[in-house]
């Protein structure tokens, strides 16, 4: 079953077109991974779906057009933070739960200890380090349990036993029948965890499918990386900078 | 090896990141080059504005020969520079120098960009009156003109200890804690709102403050032996040509203490950008899950309480009903109201922030929160003006403020409403334009019972029943609103 659906997807800013009619959809059990390179669209996608951004098309999750109903069927690690600066974690992640009326604090609790980030829940957010940050966003963003996570580079500045932890967290929950939808640059990280990748180059996707689809349909052996530089037209040309550089 | 006026330019990247900061805490707005340009606009016209305050101020000043008006300018460069810029230097605080850590630049450069960019914030008005004042002074008075240059280096010196420290303990303030420490938390914030107020006030009370001075004249001419040792009055006898032995050692205290605060100011925030804390202990932690509206009023109280702008902003009716508990009821109601529309704006202004975008908020959760906060405000005003009318054996009329709390309800569901359908999220800042177009509505709902009442009263008919009805009236309306949305 469908979770997420994206039709004809167009996010404008002013002039300039950051998505220009994308379609996909993610499934049940499914990770899904947008990869591109800086400035193709992928945070746009993303925002569109979880509502910060207005968009033209068509957005499902479960079925229901986005709007107020789906806010609690996602959790959303965004790019950028969007913390309360001046509150502190704990307050942060009580606020959160408050208005997803979330019953059980127990999650909140474990997730937190999960994280280790034990230390610093009573201390403003503003003085707290870039991956305690993280940290804290990506647990605000799980207390819910959503059927549909959305994370934009969601690895940023965590440290490996946190980004081990969110890497298991995500392949737990699409075996329990939720879905993934996330966004990244590190080739390796998208390879060893992805069902299927859509490649997006200047906001429209290029290429979708399964790892193998994908080396088939660039016709190239090789890692993932050769892969996404030759559908972005990006291959050319490497050698003579690196050359022109050394 | 980069010259002084290279890094000068250096530090401006990091000033424009500073004022953008200062102003939007948190980007998510949909064209964000106009939203830059505004900011370092809008702080422009401050600066600019408190430049040319202070340089006729200087003028005023080097012009007269009364000891005290010395005194007044000497206090007011001290106050007004740190409070003016109270925000952006708490911002400055929880700036991020990283990335000149990865530039060749050496740690003294670095101390130098850190410092001129927080020296940036306070430039122009510095710069500007420190010449006009210089001019002034040789102007009317050579001889005199060494010692009042002398005390306003001293006072822009202990302005900038000042705001350093003031912005320091905001910043170590902020962090939770109960009882005596969120006591403790509310005076800062008392303090801090009041010196700010009398920024507001003075303008509209410096004939006032200088009028004093010259009651105040005789009483420090027969102390004078005591205050010419004492900041700033040292400073002011010498600059109005008295000179006495214990002014000029003064002179020399306060200099040399002027400049230790200016270099300890210097020290700490350099300092500020290498410090780290390991030393928390764990604990248990505790969360305590409420309903949305709930929820919405605890986090903007934290809010409010946790940023001096805001809570300046919050104060200010408060602060206002201070002013007015002379006048009348009615008046003070209307000024009251019309910082309240502000008041709500600038709470839903709150909302621009993406977090709240991507919660499951209803509209009337959202409305519903905000407006009680503002009837809370509200109700706090019209206290404090009641309880100085009570003090000067007056009696209030509880009946007008019980029925106005109504309009006031009626004032905050529709501008939020308002607000809400058009899509406007703005801060005081980056919606100047859209406040004024809401402020319209929000006031005319405020007026409206009491010109009724007015019109009643000029009739010679009892004017408070009808007073009650409009606002029920209004109320009532407001409720409908806020159901079917
Ligand atoms: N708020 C904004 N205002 C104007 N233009 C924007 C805004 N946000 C994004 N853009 C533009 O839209 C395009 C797509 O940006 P987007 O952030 O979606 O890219 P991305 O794929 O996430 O890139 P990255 O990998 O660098 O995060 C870019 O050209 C960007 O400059
Ligand atoms: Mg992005």
């Amino acid at each position: 079953m469908s979770v997420l659906t994206v039709e004809n997807l167009v996010v404008r800013y002013g002039d300039t077109v950051a998505v220009d009619h994308i379609s996909f959809r993610v499934d049940e059990g499914e990770i899904f991974g947008l990869l591109g390179p800086n400035g193709a669209g992928k945070s746009s996608t993303i925002k569109a779906i979880v509502g910060l951004v207005d968009f033209e098309g068509k957005i499902e999750v479960l079925g229901k057009p986005v709007g107020i109903e789906t806010k609690n069927l996602i959790g959303y690690v965004p790019e950028e933070f969007m913390l309360l600066e001046s509150l502190t974690p704990l307050e942060f992640f009580e606020f959160v739960a408050s208005v997803r009326r979330i019953g059980n604090v127990e999650k909140v609790k474990t997730l937190i200890r999960a994280f280790g980030i034990e230390r610093f829940v009573n201390k403003p957010i503003a003085t707290l380090s870039m991956g305690t940050k993280q940290k804290v966003s990506v647990i605000s963003a799980l207390i819910h349990d959503p059927p549909l996570l959305i994370l934009d580079e969601p690895l940023n500045g965590l440290d490996a036993r946190s980004s081990r932890i969110l890497k298991e967290l995500m392949q737990r929950h699409v075996e329990k029948g939720g879905a993934v939808l996330f966004s990244t640059h590190i080739m390796e990280i998208a390879e060893s965890l992805c069902d299927r990748i859509a490649v997006i180059n200047k906001g429209r996707i290029i290429a979708e499918g399964t790892i193998e689809e994908l080396k088939e349909l660039a016709s190239v052996e090789g890692s993932l990386e050769d892969i996404f530089l030759k559908l972005t037209g990006q291959y050319e040309g490497i050698k003579e900078i690196v050359d022109a550089i050394s | 090896m980069p010259s002084l006026r290279e890094l000068w330019r250096i530090s401006g990247y990091f000033y424009g990141d500073l004022v953008f900061r200062s102003i939007y805490e948190i980007r998510t707005h949909k064209n964000l080059e106009k939203l830059v340009r505004s900011a370092k606009r809008s702080m422009l016209i401050n600066k600019m504005f408190l430049a040319l305050m202070l340089s006729v101020m200087a003028i005023y000043t080097a012009f007269r020969s009364n000891v005290m008006d010395f005194v007044i300018f000497y206090a007011m460069i001290t106050f007004l520079l740190a409070f003016f810029f109270l925000q952006a230097t708490t911002a400055f605080t929880s700036q991020n120098f990283d990335i000149l850590y990865t530039l060749p630049l050496s740690r003294d450069e670095i101390s130098k960009i850190v410092f001129m960019t927080f020296f940036r914030i306070f430039d122009i008005p510095i710069i500007m009156v420190t010449i006009v004042f210089l001019v002034a002074m040789i102007v009317r008075s050579p001889l005199s003109s060494a010692p009042a240059f002398i005390g306003l280096l001293v006072s822009e010196s202990f302005a900038i200890g000042l705001v350093v420290y003031l912005s320091r303990a905001f910043y170590s303030k902020i962090a939770t804690g109960s009882g005596w420490k969120s006591i403790i938390r509310i005076l800062y914030y008392v303090v801090w709102a009041f010196a700010f107020f009398s920024f507001y006030a003075f303008a509209s009370t410096m004939g006032w403050l200088y009028r004093s001075a010259e009651a105040y004249s005789s009483f420090v001419m027969s102390n004078s032996k005591i205050l010419s040792f004492l900041y700033p009055f040292c400073f002011a006898f010498l600059s109005s040509n008295i000179k006495t032995p214990n002014a000029f050692l003064g002179m020399a205290i306060w200099s040399i203490l002027a400049y230790l605060s200016l270099k300890r100011a210097t020290s700490k925030i350099t300092e500020i950008f290498t410090k780290f804390e390991w030393d928390v202990e764990v604990v248990e932690p505790k969360l305590k899950i409420s309903s949305p509206t709930v929820a919405f009023l605890k986090k903007d109280t934290r809010l409010i309480s946790r940023s001096p702008a805001l809570c300046f902003l919050v104060l200010l009716p408060i602060m206002e009903a201070l002013i007015l508990s002379h006048g009348s009821i009615p008046t003070a109601i209307v000024v009251i109201s019309a910082f309240l529309v502000m008041v709500t704006y600038s709470l839903h202004g709150l909302e621009k922030e993406g977090i709240t975008k991507i919660l499951p908020i209803k509209p009337k959760t959202l409305i519903t929160a905000k407006t009680l906060l503002v009837v809370a405000i509200y109700l706090i005003s019209v206290g404090v003006i009641d309880l100085i009318f009570i003090l000067r054996g007056k009696m209030p009329n509880f009946f007008i403020e019980a029925s106005m709390a109504l309009s006031v309800f009626a004032m905050s569901v529709i501008v939020l409403i308002i607000a809400e359908k058009m899509n406007i999220r703005r801060d005081l800042y980056s919606g100047l334009g859209a406040l004024v177009f809401l402020m319209i509505p929000g006031f005319i709902i405020i007026c409206l019972p009491l010109a009724i009442a007015f019109i009643f009263k000029i009739l010679g008919g009892n004017y408070l029943i009808p007073l009650f009805a409009a606002s029920f009236i209004e109320f009532l309306l407001a409720l409908i609103l806020l159901n079917v949305l």
